[in-house]
């Protein structure tokens, strides 16, 4: 048994316009992964080059750190040395096939180290061009770089094919409606597991290795040195300018003098200017200050060794491992639902009396969202909002302080503060409800067959004098999903509700009911998009308290049948 | 110009869940087809994007331009063919010949009752 969904354009076909427009976007997908596929590619093949090079033995003649300002990485190594081919000497600067470059003087001039003058070293060597020379053969690691493009490519040209071969199904009047592809399950765990990587990888470079480099400090030594140059550095983009600070900073270990210009660990690139205009003013050059020093590697260096407010913003990619977690689990829980759509359906072949509900000792009814994760949806919700909008609030706050009116951008915010401020107040009243009263319930079934009676028992949890107008019910409903544009939406109809209990003034905070089950009941259906979904309601007023409305989930199995009747 | 037919036997459409259902296709072709089917299966409509899901397939071999083959299948126990306000699910018979996606498909009603559940009516009437 395979089971799949179709998009609601598979029967409409959508506007020749729409088709278009998909293809568009898909082809900038396509044309997109193959630019970066083509750009990988051709710098992996230069790296494999060497790889087929002979060995030759050279000798260092120098090798240091070369400050271009025009670069963003703007240390660059440079190494040269002398080499034999066929009795003829040459000379090469070349330490891999690309420069070896950092913003980081620190790595340049670790590297550097590998390459003392008059050190006697093998390079590589072209054995059809001798003049062209390596001393390091390229990772070849880099060749993994070559999947990032693939999804991209993948979802482009997958994308143009089910548009045109949608075209071409609907256009079809007796197109099988069993013959379906199958659930993109796997496509779309594979999506998701590109966020949750990307995510895993810039968390631990913005926030594990800078707190775990922040811990192994507290043993560096504190040595004195000198400021050699403190300034500003720029980074344009499309995204607009961004800021850092480059403080470089000479010191002496054992008599040998080194630089770094390391100024805390986790130093990212961002908009502030005046933050950093500030750290750059308290180091001039010339200025004597301390800075610690990795006693297993003199080129390692810090000026400031602790954690600073700005690794918090490490944990903002936390956000893609939570899109691809999630993500990943939603594709698996709908490709188990595709497959069973009606729950207890092997129970109902081993069934043999029809008035018997499934289980035989009581089980306690879970809520389908606790408060607990109410609350913590709605912090996280209300965090992740007011978290963006707080960035456009600053910069606006920055500008109304500098006397620059922003009225345009000022009244396009308004309401996304006004969303943002309703957000936290949802998440105060989830926080208050973790304290108001609750109602737990239990049963002797967690699921029954139509006709069956079954036990309910529902104690109140708290201060049961604030509790008013309780009302339980068994609720049956249909739920549809489906697609308008970008957007999923989810229609309800409720089609069944049975009375279970009823009382105005709670008296005692615990009591036994039966209700039955309607013998014509429809069974619990859960497809993709479709749902039959049965639920106890639990609902009550609480006094200057959130009040009580808990949906507990009850599966209505399929009637137990006889052996199969021959036709 | 191509015909499909598909007839379940003595041309019944209701069933109960568990049943066996059984028929005759026929099918009349300008070329012989690379492959010839009998699907059981149900799918949804109404407002929601359509869930289907194919719960046996019977392949019939070696498939002649014009022939004529019998099918089999047992019904599962579940789900039931329903309708409400928002989704309605049916079942079919489906008779898929390839190349060129030529299809016929009849519907089926599976249900204890034999008859199409109506969402609306549960509850209503008390035993």
């Amino acid at each position: 048994m395979f089971s799949i969904q179709i998009g609601s354009s598979s029967r409409g076909g959508g506007g020749i316009a729409g088709r278009l427009f998909g293809t568009v976007f898909c082809l900038a997908f396509l044309a997109g992964g193959v630019f970066f596929f083509y750009l990988i590619g051709r710098d992996l093949v230069q790296r494999v080059k060497p790889y087929r090079w002979g060995a030759v033995p050279c000798t260092i003649s120098s090798s240091r750190v070369i400050t271009d300002e025009r670069s963003d990485n703007r240390y660059r190594l440079a190494v040269e040395y002398q080499y034999t081919v066929d009795g003829r000497t040459y000379s090469s600067t070349k330490v891999q096939v690309s420069d070896v470059r950092s913003s980081s003087y620190g790595d340049v001039l670790r590297h550097a180290s590998r390459y003392p003058p008059g050190g006697h070293l093998k390079c590589f060597v072209n054995p059809s061009l001798p003049e062209q020379a390596v001393l390091e053969r390229s990772s070849l690691w880099f060749g993994f770089m070559l999947l990032f493009p693939l999804p991209f490519i993948a979802i482009g040209a997958l994308g143009i094919v089910a548009i045109w071969s949608g075209a071409r199904i609907t256009s079809k009047a007796a197109t099988p409606l069993s013959s379906v592809p199958k659930s993109g399950a796997g496509c779309l765990v594979l999506f998701f597991s590109i966020f949750l990587m990307a995510g895993v990888a810039a968390t631990t470079a913005m926030l594990v290795r800078p707190l775990w480099q922040v811990a192994q400090a507290r043993k560096w030594s504190a040595v004195p040195c000198a400021i050699v140059s403190s300034e500003i550095r720029s980074h344009s983009s499309s995204d607009g300018t961004t800021y850092s600070v480059d403080i470089l900073y000479r010191y002496r270990i054992n008599g040998a003098e080194y630089r770094a210009n390391r100024y805390i660990f986790g130093a990212v690139s961002s908009s502030g200017y005046n933050g950093k205009q500030a750290i750059v003013s308290q180091y001039p050059p010339g200025r004597m200050t301390f800075c610690y020093v990795n006693p297993a590697d003199p080129t390692d260096a810090v000026l400031v060794r602790n954690a600073t407010a700005g690794l918090w913003f490490g944990l903002i990619p936390l956000l893609f491992v939570i899109i691809g977690v999630g993500g990943i689990r939603f594709a698996i829980r709908k490709s188990r639902e595709s497959r069973s759509a009606v729950p207890g359906i092997e129970a109902a072949r081993a069934i043999p009396d029809a008035s018997a509900t499934e289980d035989s000792e009581s089980a306690t009814l879970k809520a389908r969202t606790s408060p607990r994760a109410k609350f913590a949806g709605a912090v996280m919700i209300a965090l992740f909002w007011n978290g963006i909008v707080s960035i456009f609030v600053g910069h606006l706050f920055s500008q109304w302080k500098h006397g620059r009116s922003e009225v345009f951008l000022t009244l396009f915010m308004i309401p996304f503060v006004v969303i943002g401020l309703v957000l936290i107040g949802y998440a105060i009243y989830s926080f208050l409800a973790l304290f108001s009263p609750r109602v737990a319930l239990t049963s002797n079934a967690s699921s029954a067959i139509p006709g069956a009676a079954v036990q309910l028992s529902w104690s109140l949890i708290g201060n049961a004098s604030k509790v008013r107008n309780l009302r339980i019910y068994f609720e049956g409903r249909e739920e549809a999903t489906y697609t308008r544009g970008t957007r999923s939406t989810t229609d309800q109809s409720v089609f069944a509700t049975i009375p279970i209990k009823e009382v105005s003034e709670v008296g005692s905070a615990s009591d036994t009911v039966e209700f039955v089950v309607p013998a014509d009941a429809i069974h619990s259906f859960n497809a993709a998009n479709n749902k039959i979904i049965w639920a106890i309601w639990v609902k009550a007023e609480v006094i200057r308290m959130p009040d009580i409305k808990d949906e507990f989930p009850f599966s209505v199995l399929p009637q137990p049948m006889a052996p199969p009747v021959k036709v | 110009m191509s015909t499909l037919r598909i007839a379940t036997q003595r041309d019944r459409r209701n069933f109960q869940p568990g049943e066996e259902v059984s028929g005759a296709v026929s099918w009349t072709l300008e070329k012989v087809p690379k492959s010839a089917e009998v699907r059981l299966f149900w799918y949804t409509e109404g407002k929601g994007t359509r869930d289907v899901s194919v719960l046996a397939q019977q392949q019939f071999f070696d498939p002649k331009a014009s022939d004529e083959r019998s099918f089999q299948f047992t019904l599962p126990q579940a789900p039931y063919s329903f309708s409400g306000k928002l989704i309605s699910l049916i079942w079919a018979l489906e008779l898929v010949i390839e190349p060129g996606d030529h299809a016929e498909r009849i519907e089926i009603t599976v249900s204890p009752t034999g008859e199409e559940i109506l969402l609306s009516d549960i509850g209503k009437v008390t035993t």
